[in-house]
């Protein structure tokens, strides 16, 4: 039952990186950041603290891998969003809808991490066209996700939000 | 609720996870991605890839219905804009056609015999972007096939896309120009500039530092031969642009938009370093093959094989 809890989260990673990759990155307004998204709502279930920030570090990472920005930037701004997502996960215990808004609001803040801390480090390139866009796209994009993907993985990874199932 | 009975070591977990994380974006950036960070990016890539190919599989005919629909109420419009393109381009062919004569008949009076440089290209398939803030992508195919860091990347048309930055056995990463941090060596008529581009914009900026006359709007913009092959298109210049003192600045426009490409090719370059291509299957299978025939059938070279026929590069822009 333990194994359980780590390999499902980790398909549920896997999962979010390859359709990210792959079909999100088709389309020009629904753009979530389905990584992100997981590893937020991956602090609402049972896996420990310390496991959604080694989830959040690892899904950061390997997306780093298959892009040409620095390696460790995502890890670092994924970590720094799950480590507020585990933090405040306790006040979104109401319902879907306090946890779409809070999905969306952590996702604003990685995003915008994500491109201060890349500017910093000197990852001009990543600032790539429509940023404005985009920067409105990914929170919206996120929060209608989360509606389909928050029970699920509430569902998955012995969820413990009342209201979601 | 939360298990609040576990002892609480997140915030050990979490300081060390960013150092971790901060520790290894110095070493990258100081190791510009050399040695262990590119074997790293390899192995990952390697074992992401035939996820994403399938994943791609089964998404492209769905996304492809779901795009056609979407784009049935501007078909006629873009159709109607394609048409008075096509006959400005006829009319631009025609003028063309007569200084290609007017050349070779120069060429034979003075007996010239121009060098065509014979590049191998190999077309792929873009099968994963990172996320909505990076524009690099991943192609279907690496070093195994002849893909190697450096190599530029056009797409099907013929227009520059980009470059190489990372080659696995058999997956590799293209930074698009609009994106990359080394600029590129271009020619507006007879002047030659740098090109680099400029974050959060589309449009690129054209520096030339020896400027001996204006550029104006519509002016082609192509490579100069250095880590492209000569005469790739580029883009065009937005608005007419006058030198100050000798140089001069003016915003372009690529041709390439980097978000909707589907195939590409990657061209060996220097021609010197040729790599011997093999034919692959996949290519054709996967549409590739049709991309290239097309693009090779409309700027005049052979047809005979999609990979590894060498093509003229000036015949590309």
């Amino acid at each position: 039952m333990r194994l359980r809890l780590f390999l499902v989260p980790l398909a549920c990673l896997v999962a979010a990186v390859i359709l990210q990759t792959t079909l999100f990155s088709r389309f020009s307004y629904i753009t979530p950041d389905l990584v992100l998204l997981v590893i937020i709502l991956l602090a609402i279930t049972d896996l420990p603290r310390e496991g959604v920030l080694v989830m959040a570090f690892s899904g950061g990472l390997v997306v780093d891998m298959l892009g040409s920005t620095a390696l460790g930037l995502r890890a670092a701004v994924f970590t720094v969003i799950g480590y507020a997502a585990v933090k405040t996960a306790q006040r979104v215990d109401i319902g879907p809808v306090a946890i779409a808004l809070w999905v969306a609001a952590l996702t604003l803040a990685g995003v915008a991490l994500f491109l201060v801390v890349g500017t910093l480090f000197g990852q001009g390139g990543l600032i790539s066209t429509g940023l404005a866009r985009r920067l409105i796209f990914v929170p919206l994009s996120n929060l209608v996700l989360s509606f389909v993907v928050a029970p699920l993985m509430n569902r998955l990874i012995r969820g413990k939000v009342r209201g979601l199932l | 609720m939360t298990s609040l009975d576990r002892s609480d070591r997140s915030l050990p977990t979490f300081i060390t996870l960013v150092v971790v994380a901060i520790l290894l974006m110095t070493f990258d950036i100081r190791s510009q991605g050399e040695g262990v960070v590119s074997v790293m990016r390899g192995g990952v890539q390697t074992l992401v890839a035939p996820l994403q190919r399938g994943a791609t599989a089964v998404i492209d005919p769905v996304a492809d219905f779901i795009d056609g629909l979407s784009d049935i109420t501007s078909l006629r419009e873009t159709n109607e804009a394609l048409r008075a393109e096509l006959a400005a381009a006829q009319a631009k062919l025609a003028e063309a056609g007569d200084a290609m004569a007017r050349l070779e008949t120069l060429e034979a009076l003075y007996d010239l015999d121009l060098e065509e440089i014979e590049v191998g290209r190999t077309p792929a398939n873009v099968i994963g972007r990172p996320d909505q803030f990076d524009l690099a992508f991943q192609i279907d195919k690496g070093v195994n096939d002849g893909v190697i860091e450096g190599q530029p990347v056009i797409d099907v048309y013929g227009f520059v896309v980009g470059t190489v930055t990372q080659a696995s056995p058999d997956t590799a990463i293209v930074v698009p120009i609009q994106a990359s941090r080394n600029k590129i060596s271009v020619l507006v008529g007879s002047q030659t500039g740098l090109l680099g581009g400029n974050p959060g914009s589309p449009e690129m900026t054209l520096d030339i530092f020896d400027a001996r006359a204006s550029v104006k709007e519509g002016d082609q913009v192509v490579t100069a031969a250095n880590t492209f092959p000569p005469g790739l298109a580029v883009g065009e210049v937005l608005d007419r642009a006058v030198p100050q003192s000798t140089a001069l600045t003016a915003r372009v426009m690529p041709f390439v938009d980097v978000e909707s490409l589907r195939v590409v090719v990657v061209l060996a370059w220097p021609a010197n370093g040729q790599i011997d291509t093999a034919p692959t299957d996949e290519a054709e299978e996967s549409g590739g093959g049709d991309e290239e025939s097309g693009t090779t059938d409309s700027t005049g070279g052979e047809t005979t094989d999609t990979t590894e026929t060498p093509d003229t590069t000036t015949a590309d822009g």
